[in-house]
């Protein structure tokens, strides 16, 4: 591993950390450096949440429980059970883990701004245990006499060291929160953030990374609650209550949200403005909510968003004489099996049945079209074999593999890889940090799934529009994009929804050409669409659905002679062309 | 597009690092040896509290108005540095290493809550700066040898729940309801009661507490009432304490309410109305010191503060602002007989302070107690039609 | 255990404050219905629905004229919100929505602080006293609240069923695009949904305020509670949302009598976790999207 690259990579992070290493050089001033000390006690929350809130999109109006966890126990393990400060800390960050683990996995099942709604209540629930567990947790009145930590036998109190210890800590969070943000992991938090649909279709295990993360936010913030009671040595439930957690979100929304160092520049704003407000202090509120409202108006990426973010993922070498061959492919499908079985498949949505029994199979190196008039089915048909929608009966197998109950993400990892009739690229992702999106799912060294895009990008022919964003492409090649994404999964079984709606001819012909070159490495494809003049050419087999019900599936030329076939959908005696 | 974000970036780490040296520039050199005496106010003006430290912060003003005005001391004048604790403790600390690093002040008044308190003092004495906390929580002042530096002119929860036991071991009450608010002053009155009560005979046949956002108590005094108590003693802030009276009259409760002296102030009296008539209720002096028998040690002073109060600021004190103003003569008097040094003040206040006359009660400070104060620095008080008057039980 | 017998006692306790959850949960999912966002602000306006008519009778209006005229002033801090999330630029979510009226709820709750002071404040409305029924004390101001409420459900009904404004604004809760083919604008739909809202808040904040007195402080806890009411109730159904109120009443007055005062306040969110676990869409919701995974 190259160590130049990888200091350039961590540019950021020690920057920051750099620039905050210089305020003690500055002031010796206690009052400062203790502002200071607490704008850096914040920035570790803050940074935590960022990786929640403006990474993942989950919204948590109550992290300053997770704060006042790390702050409790620190204090109670310290004051009542004589336990050093440097050992009640991980203590603390694990207590965080698991409580939010616990609220966590109920809760980020659903959708929508239920963790926003659940989480408000945090603080007020960790009031009302700190109050009836008085006994033990000193009540209203908090915890006291919290000791220092100890260093060399001395507890630390003075002002300077205290804040480079904090600073280290900083540091060390900073890099590791800018290394998942820049990591394949930081793409699937965006992609969850922007269309859990498409993360799940793409192999991310949607609700098992949020709770990660949310873990992950809580443990940070547990251990900046320690820091803090070692510093001011007095904790009471009301210290990192309702109010501290909405400020919080103020401070990172203002700095910017998924850039990391946008939460740091919020913190330090913030944490300055009440000094420069003093004059209007009981203004305050109606200053800072105002700013609030203003920046998510005008201006919702905050102070980040004056710039523009950079990519952490950049295509390969360019390789020359690509081939067919040189596409991977998953390895090893059954040998002679049916790589994707679908038997006796039903939905229905209220009184209106959409598919009353699909039956078909599909094989390496075969491509299956599905045709029908709109409305037929096929749409429903393709949501129920890839998890999108839960089917009512019937079975799904692919490779072998029983998959009618498995969650979209797991059947992706089977091997099964879909586009949407309405290309799904997340919008705030590159095309080819998308398509390294899609090799992401399955374990593999991050130069893996990089070259993997990099081939699949090439064998598309979509490098110039590599470092762009979906909505400064063409649809063609937003199109080509969307169906690279399945292509890096390397799917053994790959499901079309009209991958040819609004190409031209030349388009459709080196997409025909493409689906060709992917049934000779073996791939199974499914292909629905509209266009003839794609679909015949192309299948071994096509299935046609009317209102739900399946009428044909055989060869294309026993299709099209098929009489049922022509009145439902050709017309009779016309051409389709 | 990577230039951009580069010069941005850059750009942004320059203007860290300016505010870092604004902020270390901001900071003002330490004053030394400058003419006015400073005394520090860190008080919550904002925030949950702020009904507290708004009239602390009239009174010390006042106080500090009135040295002026009679010429300061040795000639010099006094100077009120004065900081927001906002009711949280992080802004209470923040406020105090303020005054006691920039502005160097030789004494500390604060804060209003006990919580912002506990979280400055181990600032104060580390620094070696006497602090006299307006509170009511014990463990402001206990245990005293780790309370050098700290003082509290306060009436203590202790001597409220004192003198409640003493009204009612008066009364003949054998069995008492306790209702306090979920906070840590409702909270300080629960554990007082429990400690004093059985000492005097006294048992508590049930406890039940209210939040502050309470909009009925009935459910709490059906169980009081059902546990066939004497009289219900109830210690908290906040609207539900006026809800009570008006749910007891409706529940048509029998035992008597006897309240803790975080009632005794006129917006509670005008609020709850005369539900709350014939109730006793633990008081100061000051509120009543109109009734106070000549010879009382209060009443001159009380009546004098009680004028020049409502001169400046067109409404009465109530007993926040006494114990402040207590506070402050007492830095001002420190300040008249020493030189105004931090540990000269501190020494001066632990041995000098005896039968110190204040609008909250007769002071008397020492090494062993730092609260200074008996529970005759309380006067239970009776509610009537229009505001309370001295109960007979004082007489 | 004598005061087992007190469970009347208890659940009477409730039914008061439950009522004005249910009001603030209606104003909640009237929001939600028509724009898909939580309006964070909710609890503010009940703030000044209670303040603004202490304020008004303070300068010695009669009942009468201080009460509609500090609902016109919710009525338009409703509007004046909703006209902000109007100026979104381009490309917001529905999530920069929901910041917005946090920050919205922040400032009003300071500005609340700055016209009012953070003294309880109150005023006089109720009659004193109470009947006795079914073994309870149930107090006159309960009875007026359980009244008002009763007839505000009525008016609602009859404006979201009856009249053609409102008819017009469940078809654009139903699907907006759908009902810009008739005709009708969701731009001014969602203002007047927001307007509703904010008149239920400003009304609840004045039928509480007499006898729970009113401070800048509640706001936020207020909002909480309306807002579990209407997760409890169904967000997409106002009327459920009452119910849920009342139950929640019910359900803090039961608890506190039968468990602890302790967590008083604990008990709602115990709830709302509750609901949230075991039944997202609320007691006559629609299921929400998405939890059929």
């Amino acid at each position: 591993m190259n160590v130049g690259l990888m200091m350039e990579r961590q540019r950021v992070p020690l920057a920051i950390a750099g620039a905050l290493a210089i305020v003690p050089l500055l002031t010796r001033d206690d009052y400062t450096l203790g502002v200071w000390t607490f704008i850096l006690l914040n920035v570790l929350v803050v940074v935590g949440l960022d990786l929640l809130l403006g990474y993942a999109g989950q919204l948590s109006l109550g992290h300053g429980a997770f704060v006042a966890v790390g702050a409790y126990v620190s204090a109670l393990l310290t004051t009542k059970a004589g336990w050093s400060g440097w050992g009640a800390m991980p203590v603390g960050m694990l207590a965080a883990a698991v409580l939010a683990g616990v609220i966590a996995v109920p809760t980020l099942r659903l959708r929508g701004y239920y963790l926003a709604m659940a989480t408000l209540g945090f603080p007020i629930l960790f009031d009302a245990v700190i109050r009836v567990g008085s006994s033990w947790s000193g009540g209203s009145s908090g915890v006291t006499a919290i000791p220092g930590l100890m260093v060399k036998g001395v507890p630390l109190r003075d002002p300077a060291m205290y804040y480079w210890l904090v600073l280290g800590v900083v540091t060390i969070v900073l890099l590791l929160a800018w290394n998942i943000a820049n990591s394949r992991l930081g793409l699937k938090l965006r992609a969850i953030h922007a269309d859990e649909t498409a993360a799940l279709a793409r192999g991310i295990p949607v609700v098992r990374v949020k709770v990660m993360v949310f873990v992950l936010s809580a443990a940070i913030a547990a251990l900046s609650g320690s820091l803090y009671v070692h510093n001011v040595q007095f904790v009471a439930a009301g210290t990192f209550g309702l109010q501290y957690s909405l400020m919080l979100v103020v401070m990172l929304v203002a700095g910017g949200m998924g850039r990391i160092w946008g939460g740091v520049a919020g913190v330090v704003v913030l944490g300055w403005l009440p000094e420069l407000l003093r004059g209007f202090a009981t203004w305050q509120p109606v200053i800072f909510g105002s700013l609030l409202v203003a920046i998510m108006l005008f201006s919702p990426s905050g102070l980040a968003g004056l710039a523009r973010r950079r990519t952490a993922f950049l295509p390969g070498k360019a390789r020359s004489g690509m081939t067919a061959e040189a596409v991977p492919v998953h390895p090893q499908p059954l040998a002679g099996g049916d790589v994707l079985r679908v038997s006796d498949l039903r939905k229905r949505f209220g009184g209106v049945t959409a598919l009353s029994g699909l039956n078909f199979a599909v094989q390496a190196g075969q491509i299956q079209s599905i045709i029908g008039p709109n409305g037929a089915g096929k749409s429903t048909a393709l949501a129920l074999i890839s998890g999108a929608l839960l089917s009512d009966a019937g079975t799904i197998s692919i490779n072998g593999l029983p998959c009618a109950e498995l969650t979209a993400d797991r059947r992706a990892l089977a091997g099964l890889g879909r586009t949407f009739q309405h290309a799904r690229l997340i919008p705030t992702l590159t095309v080819f940090e998308n398509i390294v999106l899609g090799a992401s799912s399955r374990a593999m060294p991050r130069l893996r799934s990089e070259a993997l895009a990099t081939a699949v990008l090439d064998r598309l022919d979509l490098r110039d529009a590599a470092q762009r964003f979906p909505d400064e492409i063409n649809h063609y090649q937003r199109r080509l994009t969307e169906i690279g994404i399945a292509l890096a999964l390397e799917p053994r079984v790959l499901l079309l929804d009209e991958p040819g709606a609004g190409l031209s001819a030349s388009e459709t012909d080196v997409l025909g050409q493409l689906l060709r070159e992917l049934r000779s490495s073996g791939t199974a494809i499914v292909l629905v669409d509209h266009i003839m003049a794609l679909v015949i050419p192309l299948s071994d087999r096509m299935l046609v659905l009317d209102g739900g019900v399946q009428i044909a599936d055989a060869r294309p030329a026993e299709v099209l002679a098929d009489a049922r076939v022509r009145t439902a959908y050709l017309g009779q005696g016309a051409e389709h062309a | 597009m990577y230039r951009t974000s580069h010069l941005t970036r850059r750009l942004g780490l320059r203007l860290l690092a300016a505010c870092g040296l604004a902020a270390a520039l901001v900071a003002p050199a330490a004053a030394q040896g400058s003419a006015p005496y400073r005394i520090g106010a860190l008080l919550d003006v904002t925030g949950g509290a702020s009904f507290l430290g708004k009239p602390e912060q009239n009174a010390v003003v006042l106080a500090i108005e009135q040295v002026n005005a009679a010429g300061g001391i040795r000639g010099r004048k006094v100077e009120l540095v004065f900081e927001d604790a906002k009711s949280t403790e992080t802004d209470s600390v923040l406020g105090a290493r303020k005054l006691i690093t920039q502005a160097n002040v030789a004494a500390l008044i604060g804060t209003s809550r006990t919580g912002g308190a506990m979280a400055i003092l181990p600032i104060a004495s580390e620094a070696g700066v006497p602090m006299l906390a307006p509170v009511s929580g014990v463990a402001v002042v206990e245990p005293v040898a780790q309370r050098k530096w700290i003082f509290r002119p306060g009436q203590g929860g202790d001597l409220s729940v004192g003198k409640v036991i003493d009204y009612a071991r008066r009364a003949g009450w054998k069995k008492l309801g306790v209702l306090y608010s979920a906070d840590a002053y409702g909270e300080d009155g629960r554990d007082n009661m429990r400690k004093l009560a059985p000492a005097a005979g006294v048992t508590i046949a049930r406890e039940e507490s209210f939040p502050s956002a309470a909009t009925d108590l009935k459910s709490q005094l059906t169980k009081l009432s059902a546990a066939g108590v004497d009289a219900i003693f109830m210690h908290g802030l906040g609207a539900p304490s006026v809800i009570v009276y008006r749910n007891a009259r409706e529940l048509a409760i029998k035992p008597p309410i006897i309240s803790g002296h975080g009632q005794a102030n006129s917006a509670f009296r005008t609020a709850v109305g005369d539900a709350v008539v014939g109730q006793p209720i633990v008081g100061a002096p000051v509120l009543i010191w109109n009734e106070l028998p000549t010879a009382h040690p209060q009443k001159r002073v009380s009546a004098a503060f009680v004028d020049a109060y409502t001169k400046r600021y067109g409404s009465a004190p109530d007993m926040f602002a006494g114990v402040a103003y207590d506070a402050a003569q007492m830095v001002l008097q420190a300040i008249r007989e020493t030189e105004g040094e931090r540990a000269q003040i501190r020494d001066w206040l632990e041995t000098k302070v005896k039968n110190f006359v204040g609008v909250t009660g007769v002071f008397n400070f020492s090494p062993t107690d730092h609260a200074g104060l008996k529970i005759d620095a309380l006067v239970m008080m009776v509610a009537t039609e229009g505001g309370w008057r001295l109960a007979d039980y004082e007489k | 255990m004598e005061w087992l017998v007190s469970v009347p006692q208890f659940l009477a306790g409730g039914l008061a404050i439950g009522a004005v959850y249910g009001l603030i949960g209606a104003g909640f999912s009237l929001v939600y219905n028509t724009s898909r966002v939580i309006n964070f602000a909710q609890g503010q306006v009940v703030v000044y629905g209670g303040l603004a008519t202490v304020s008004l009778m303070g300068f010695a209006l009669p009942a009468v004229v201080a009460l509609p005229l500090a609902v016109a002033v919710c009525m338009l801090l409703g509007a004046a919100l909703q006209s902000l999330l109007s100026l979104a630029r381009k490309g917001h979510t529905e999530l920069t929505s929901i910041m917005v009226t946090i920050g919205a709820g922040i400032a009003l709750q300071g500005l609340a602080h700055q016209i009012w002071g953070t003294d309880y404040q109150t005023f006089q409305l109720y009659p004193e006293g109470a009947v006795r029924a079914l073994g309870t004390s149930i107090n006159y101001a309960t009875l007026t609240i359980l009244a008002v409420t009763l007839v505000m459900c009525f008016v609602l009904w009859f404006f979201l069923y009856r009249t053609l404004v409102g008819k017009a604004m469940r078809a654009c809760a139903g699907d907006p695009r759908v009902a810009q083919t008739v005709g009708i604008r969701p731009g001014r739909m969602v203002l007047g949904a927001y307007v509703a809202s904010a008149a239920l808040g400003g009304l609840a904040g004045i039928l509480v305020t007499p006898s729970l007195m009113m401070s800048a402080e509640f706001g936020v806890l207020l909002g909480i509670k309306g807002f579990t009411a209407a997760i409890v109730g169904g967000l997409t159904n106002p009327f459920g949302a009452v119910v849920g109120g009342i139950l929640l009443g019910l359900l803090e007055g039961l608890c506190v009598g039968l468990i602890s005062s302790d967590l008083q306040d604990a008990y709602a969110f115990i709830a709302l976790m509750a609901v949230l676990l075991l039944r997202p869409q609320g007691l006559f919701g629609r299921v929400p999207p998405g939890s059929s995974r």
